[in-house]
């Protein structure tokens, strides 16, 4: 497709998918790739160096970095996925009935979007987790309930704008039903403007996760992640600063990678793409 | 893509890109504790948390406005090249007038997004401060809240989710005030 | 087979917040066309054609008035009729999708009303008779010219062999040896199939060369319907500065 070819020819982007998929497979394979446990605590090792044994040390439990770190993958970038994943479906159902059906039920779902935008989601998501009690899912759950709202308003608008166009009009001549359209004609159009946003704003939910568990109101204490590993290196931070790199440089590399892509995938997707590919060479 | 110089490299395109980047996507709990470490503990030179006078401002300001300063700034200058190719700027160089004043004008009128900006970006401030505080050990309302989550303390949570609501709301009445001023067009055109 | 009746249409202009003024646009519209029949449509830009088929079409609803296809309200016969009905929009390039190919363009019809057996074959007669090489099968819009892409079009919207038609501007960026050959098919398909076609323009010399009637639109209504072989019958004021700027030799 002719997508796929545009997004191979941008080096930025193909930098950014390797290094996210790379960090995903590690995730996912973290039982095989990982040289130990990460809960375990050896407390005769402790603050070991960097050996080949423990190829970025130990912490103040005695437990590998590396090991951790590889786990924490699983708690911090999979649960980011699966929160866009879940928002993406929920805004994408809600935002294309909307946009599509129009009349009374748009008029529904786009007053309650409006009551939930009038709040700030940051200060929802806090709000939420505090009502139900701090842990994992919870902020998951409250990252959903703070975005779907904001992509459902997204979807609508991009739903209703593709709807005027003349190859939907014509589709609805011709008499075809609305899965036809919806299937061929609008979520093609419509995942490929909201993917852009979707991307970027996974780095965004890496952060608030982290955040949140470096705060102590997401993962609870053993479960490797890697704002709470920032958290732990904290209290040690007079006597082992070295702690604190590599969590905060992991954070730091995957977040800017979604970035990237994000930007990367809004020019592929710019349907002036080969004008902006001439002025950039 | 846009901003793609002529006759650069990818190499130098992508590092130059990264260092626009980073102090955006720079998780503020880590910028927090890396100050901490390299001004308090290292240096020594501001206290490394607590609440005493005007040094112990610093660093938290800093962290907190960190991500903020870079995405302004690039936001503004952004702005600003649009700014440029506006009608009023070539009937201003056309009239004579002095450079200096025509950026002036350029510059308040690409502060008119900027702001709108500052309005939606209050909620993430807010909610940074919660990191900020528990970081420098503020007894701000931040760590109160989160530590209420802890007790299941809920009245006190309730309350401060109401503050936060009514602070915001009162942000953005602030912001469109100031934005009216700044932008007479937009009083008018309803 | 198509019966206007009366319809008026008016659209809301937003002055100010709270102020909204109603612009009407077509004003009692009535007119019929038999089965088989070519009717031409002809007015002046912004004199509300594109309102008119689009009404005809259901994708809206007139202010007032009714319209019917064969004794049944437009939007009742539009569901049990599928494929019978189609259109050229004039503004080509909003007409595709541009994540399609030109062959998955004309298909789609096609598939989409599960009309899929000879698919390949009926696509290659189809690009044939639009006079569009099959070199471009594969290529996408963009990739494609104006009068290309109103081709496709055209080739998308008699892939169904419907009954009724509605050519909104269909040949205006075509040159004139595509046009003529264009007008010979339709003039074919029309005398195969006996299909019905309703033929928005405003020039009038495509009108007469296919068309059997050709109605005149000023102002938001119909001011003159003629016969082609009457048209220097003309008498309203309209029509006949319009004939008289084309055929200056006229009647
Ligand atoms: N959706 C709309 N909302 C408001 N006004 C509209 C709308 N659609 C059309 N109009 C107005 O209706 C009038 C008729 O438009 P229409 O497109 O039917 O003209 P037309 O006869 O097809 O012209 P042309 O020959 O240029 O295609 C125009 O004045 C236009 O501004
Ligand atoms: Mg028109």
């Amino acid at each position: 497709m002719i997508f796929w070819k545009r997004l191979k020819s941008d080096k930025v982007a193909v930098i950014c998918i390797s290094v996210i998929i790379v960090v995903l497979l590690l995730g996912i394979f973290a039982p095989l790739v990982a040289p130990h446990n990460p809960i375990e605590p050896h407390i005769n090792v402790k603050f070991a160096n960097i050996s080949l044994d423990y190829p970025l040390g130990t912490d103040h439990l005695g437990r590998c970095v590396l090991s951790r770190l590889l786990y924490g993958i699983q708690t911090t970038v999979v649960l980011a996925l699966v929160t866009m994943g879940a928002t993406l479906l929920i805004g994408t159902l809600l935002g294309v009935i909307a946009g599509y059906f129009r009349g009374w039920i748009d008029e529904v779902i786009m007053r309650f979007c409006d009551v939930l935008l009038s709040f700030p989601s940051e200060v929802m998501i806090l709000a939420i987790v505090g009502m139900l009690g701090p842990s994992l899912t919870h902020v998951v759950i409250a990252n959903i309930a703070a975005k779907w709202a904001w992509y459902t308003r997204m979807i609508r608008s991009s739903v209703v704008q593709y709807m005027d166009k003349n190859y939907i009009r014509f589709s609805k001549v011709l008499g075809c039903n609305a899965s036809h359209i919806i299937r061929k004609h609008l979520l093609p159009n419509v995942v490929s403007d909201i993917i852009v946003l979707a991307t970027l704003d996974t780095g965004w939910v890496i952060l608030n996760i982290s955040g949140l568990s470096f705060l102590g109101l997401g993962v609870q204490a053993p479960t490797p992640e890697w704002g709470m590993m920032l958290n732990e290196a904290k209290n040690i931070m007079t006597t082992h600063p070295a702690q604190m790199l590599a969590p905060g440089l992991a954070i730091l590399i995957i977040v800017i990678a979604f970035n990237f892509l994000g930007d990367s995938l809004r020019d592929v997707l710019d349907p002036k793409y080969n004008q902006h590919r001439a002025v950039a060479k | 893509m846009v901003d793609w110089k002529e006759g650069e490299t990818t190499r130098n395109y992508i590092l130059r890109r990264l260092l626009a980047i980073i102090p955006i996507f720079m998780p503020n709990f880590w910028v927090g504790l890396l100050f901490i470490w390299m001004f308090s503990v290292k240096f020594n030179i501001f206290p490394t948390s607590g609440m005493d006078g005007v040094r112990s401002v610093i660093l938290p300001a800093i962290t907190l406005s960190l991500t903020y300063i870079s995405t302004y700034a690039r936001l503004i200058r952004n702005n600003m090249i649009q700014n440029k190719h506006e009608n009023y700027v070539l009937y201003a160089r056309a009239r004579g007038l002095k450079e200096n004043t025509i950026h002036r004008h350029i510059f308040v009128n690409s502060l008119q997004s900027s702001l709108t900006a500052l309005g939606m970006s209050i909620p993430k401030l807010i909610a940074g401060t919660v990191i900020v505080e528990n970081i420098f050990a503020w007894p701000g309302i931040g760590r109160l809240c989160v530590t209420a989550i802890f007790n299941r303390d809920y009245p006190i949570i309730q309350a401060y989710v109401l503050l936060m609501a009514v602070l915001f709301v009162i942000c953005n009445l602030l912001v469109d005030i100031f934005s009216a001023v700044l932008d007479p067009r937009l009083g008018q055109e309803q | 087979m198509l019966e206007v009746k009366d319809a008026y249409k008016s659209y809301f202009t937003y002055g100010s917040l709270f102020s909204r003024k109603s612009q009407d646009i077509l004003r009692g519209v009535t007119f019929s066309v038999g089965q088989g029949e070519c009717v031409g449509l002809i007015g002046e830009s912004g004199s509300g054609k594109s309102t008119l088929s689009r009404l005809i079409l259901g994708l809206e609803q007139p202010s007032s008035g009714e319209i019917f296809m064969e004794g049944e309200s437009i939007i009742a016969w539009s569901k049990s009729h599928r494929g019978q009905m189609s259109v050229v929009f004039q503004d080509y390039t909003t007409s595709i999708n541009s994540r399609f190919t030109v062959q998955e363009i004309i298909a789609e019809p096609l598939s989409a009303l599960k009309k899929s057996d000879k698919l390949t074959t009926l696509i290659l007669e189809l690009l044939d008779k639009v006079e569009l090489p099959t070199t471009l099968l594969k290529r996408y819009p963009h990739e494609l010219s104006g009068g290309q892409l109103q081709r496709v079009c055209l080739a998308r919207s008699i892939s169904t062999q419907p009954r009724f038609i509605v050519f909104d501007e269909a040949l205006s960026s075509l040159d004139v040896s595509v046009q003529s050959q264009i007008l010979k098919l339709l003039r074919n398909l029309k005398n195969d199939l006996n299909m019905t076609y309703l033929f928005i323009a405003h020039d009038l010399q495509t009108i007469t060369n296919l068309c059997d009637k050709v109605l005149f639109l000023y102002q938001g209504r119909i001011v003159e319907q003629l016969r082609t072989s009457e048209l220097f019958k003309a008498k309203s004021e309209y029509a006949k500065n319009l004939l008289a700027s084309v055929i200056p030799f006229g009647g």
